[in-house]
This record gives structure tokens, C-alpha cells and sequence, in this order.
């Protein structure tokens, strides 16, 4: 999507339909209908002990070609601007780690240290037979071109994310403002 | 609220003050203050083993657009669009607990196929601990379809939020059409 700019307005301007349609149309609409991507990892994926996997994601719904079938683990920001973004992480309680940790992470992050931008850890508590769940969520500033992936590693064990009675791993992103000037 | 419906203008075109109010005054307003709304529960509430209880938020801190229900304790989607929604809510073992601890939305299927958002802790033994539920998600609701704050503890003693940390709260937010 193009942000939309603003001009000045100047005295004895006429206001031409243009004008109108660009200023004002134009500019509501990109405002209602941001960037936004959800997404769902229903597939079972399967992280070896102390083995970082990144989570692939099959289902979505959002706008802006921000996640593709062909590049699972990646949102994409096409939009610069200020995004909220999270994940919620479920995880099979089949195997016995000492803790899973669930991270939100990008290739080539511009606005400071690149890598880990947000994380969490859960600890499954001899959790050999139940499932498990954490989450991590953060609220940044991206160039277009930003790509978002997530993570989860688990520790001493090896673990499943999975759908768990139904629920499975989901993520999002959306924007909420312009780019910082 | 009504999601404002924005007009092609054309050339020679009179334009008046309705039109003025509705394009800008309305328009800019709503996105200004779009629908949402937070209510939190500052008392702890008691979770009863192996079975589905309501999550109960009775004070309303915002809601502008009449979207929680302080006696059903259910969110009604009043202006549709994609939301923002979740729950945070802590909690005071203060017994032996076992299995699956859910916090869970309840929401419609063409949001989540499991007609659930759901952020679930398992505990083999728990005894006297604490632990934090955070339940997230967005989807796109219509007018009337709702989100229902559920918390499920499989086996064990109960469990009560505990809310001298920082109160229980749940909200949505409109985020685009």
C-alpha cells in the first residue's frame, strides 16, 4: 500500500475534485483498512532438543502480501510504519523439555540490533503428558522490506508445536502509525 | 458506530456542509476514537477443577461503542471490522494443581476454526505457585458475534486470579475495516 501525504493548503486555492479524492478519500480509506496479516501453523512441527525451529504457517487471512505460500516462516513488511505484532505458541506436552522458549525475530531488522525482538519461555513442569502454550508480542517501527520470522526452542527435550484440541500456534502483525520521521 | 463511507468527488461539484461533516468531521472522528473497549475484575475469582468457568471483568473502564456485558460478561461486536482482542489474568495456586490450565476466548469459527483463542499452561504438581495467563489474537468479527472469556483447570484443587499484581482485564480494539 502508498502512504498517503498531505499537502498545505494555500489561499485562494481552488479545491478541485482531485484534490478531494486524493487528500481526502484516498487518505481515509489506507487509514480503515491498514496492513494486517494472521496467520495459523496447523502442520505439527517438530524441534530437536536444544535446536532453534522457526514456525512455518499454512493458513491466513490479512491484506498487503505480507505472508506468501511460498516463504512460510516469513511476514513481510510492504507498508513501512509502526507495527504491533505477536504469537501465541502451542505447544505438545508428548516429550519432557525443561523449558520452550517462543521468539519473534527478523532477518534484517533496520531499527537496531537485528535478530531477537521479542521472546518469552515457558517452563513445562515434567509436562510429559499435557500441552503448553506462551506467548511474546512487540510493537516496532519497520522499513519496508522487513522480514519477521518467529521461533521456538526447546531445552533438554525435544518438542511438538502443534494443534492442540482444535488451537494451533497463530501470529499477526499490523500497523498502527506512520514511521517515525 | 458506522464505519464512515467515503464518497468520489467530481468536478464542479457544490460542495456542502453535510457533505464537509460526513467525509471529514465523522470520518476523522471515528478513526480517532474507533471502537473499543477494556474492563477489568480487581477482586480475585475462584477456578474450580474440571470445569468451564466465565471469566468475570464487571468494571468497565472504556467501552465506547456498548460492547461489554458486565452481568453476561461477553463481548458483542457491535461495528464490524478486525479486532485486537485478549485477556491477561494472574494466578494464585494455593493448592496441588494437575493438568491443563486454559485460559481461553471463545469466538466465532470463521475467526478460528476451534471457535478458540487459548493460551494453555500443563502442570503435572503445582503446589502454592503462580503463573500469568496472556490470551491474544485478531480476527474479523461482524456486527452481534462475540467473544467469550472461558478458564478451564483439569484436576486438582481450585486456583483464584490473583489480582494484588496488577487487576485481571480483557479488551478489543476496531483496527481496520
Amino acid at each position: 500500500m502508498i502512504v498517503p501525504t498531505h499537502k498545505t493548503w494555500t489561499d485562494t486555492e481552488v479545491v478541485t475534485a482531485q484534490d478531494l479524492n486524493t487528500e481526502l478519500r484516498d487518505a481515509f480509506l489506507f487509514f480503515h483498512s491498514q496492513p494486517y496479516v494472521y496467520a495459523e501453523a496447523t502442520t505439527t512441527q517438530n524441534a530437536p532438543a536444544d535446536t532453534l525451529v522457526r514456525v512455518n504457517f499454512d493458513t491466513m487471512s490479512g491484506n498487503d502480501d505480507m505472508w506468501i505460500a511460498s516463504e512460510p516462516d516469513i511476514f513481510t513488511v510492504n507498508t513501512p510504519g509502526v507495527y504491533m505484532m505477536g504469537i501465541t505458541g502451542v505447544f505438545h506436552g508428548g516429550y519432557d523439555p525443561a523449558r520452550i522458549r517462543l521468539q519473534i525475530a527478523s532477518e534484517n531488522y533496520a531499527g537496531g540490533v537485528a535478530g531477537d525482538l521479542a521472546g518469552s519461555e515457558t517452563s513445562p513442569n515434567s509436562g510429559a503428558y499435557g500441552s503448553h502454550g506462551c506467548s511474546a508480542s512487540r510493537l516496532l517501527a519497520l522499513d519496508a522490506g522487513t522480514r519477521i520470522y518467529f521461533t521456538f526452542r526447546p531445552y533438554g527435550d525435544q518438542v511438538n508445536m502443534q494443534t492442540q484440541n482444535g488451537v494451533s500456534t497463530t501470529a499477526y502483525m499490523f500497523r498502527i502509525g506512520d514511521y517515525p520521521a | 458506530m458506522i464505519v464512515p463511507t467515503m464518497r468520489t468527488w467530481v468536478e464542479d461539484e457544490i460542495v456542502t456542509p453535510q457533505d464537509l461533516n460526513e467525509q471529514i468531521r465523522d470520518a476523522i472522528g471515528f478513526l480517532l476514537n474507533p471502537p473499543h473497549f477494556e474492563a477489568i475484575n480487581e477482586a480475585n475469582q475462584t477456578f474450580l477443577a474440571s470445569s468451564a468457568t466465565t471469566v468475570e471483568f464487571p468494571t468497565v473502564l472504556e467501552d465506547t461503542d456498548g460492547i461489554w456485558d458486565t452481568v453476561t460478561n461477553v463481548a458483542t461486536i457491535v461495528t464490524p471490522g478486525i479486532y485486537e482482542f485478549g485477556y491477561v489474568m494472574h494466578m494464585n495456586a494455593s493448592g496441588s494443581l494437575s493438568g491443563s490450565m486454559r485460559a481461553t476466548i471463545n469466538v466465532p469459527t470463521d475467526v478460528s476454526p476451534s471457535g478458540e483463542v487459548r493460551q494453555e499452561i500443563y502442570m503435572s504438581t503445582e503446589s502454592n505457585g503462580r503463573f500469568s495467563h496472556i490470551v491474544r489474537g485478531i480476527g474479523r468479527f461482524g456486527p452481534g458475534q462475540t467473544l467469550e472469556p472461558k478458564y478451564y483447570q483439569n484436576s486438582g484443587s481450585s486456583v483464584d486470579s490473583n489480582s494484588t499484581l496488577t487487576p485481571a482485564n480483557i479488551w478489543a480494539r476496531w483496527i481496520a475495516a
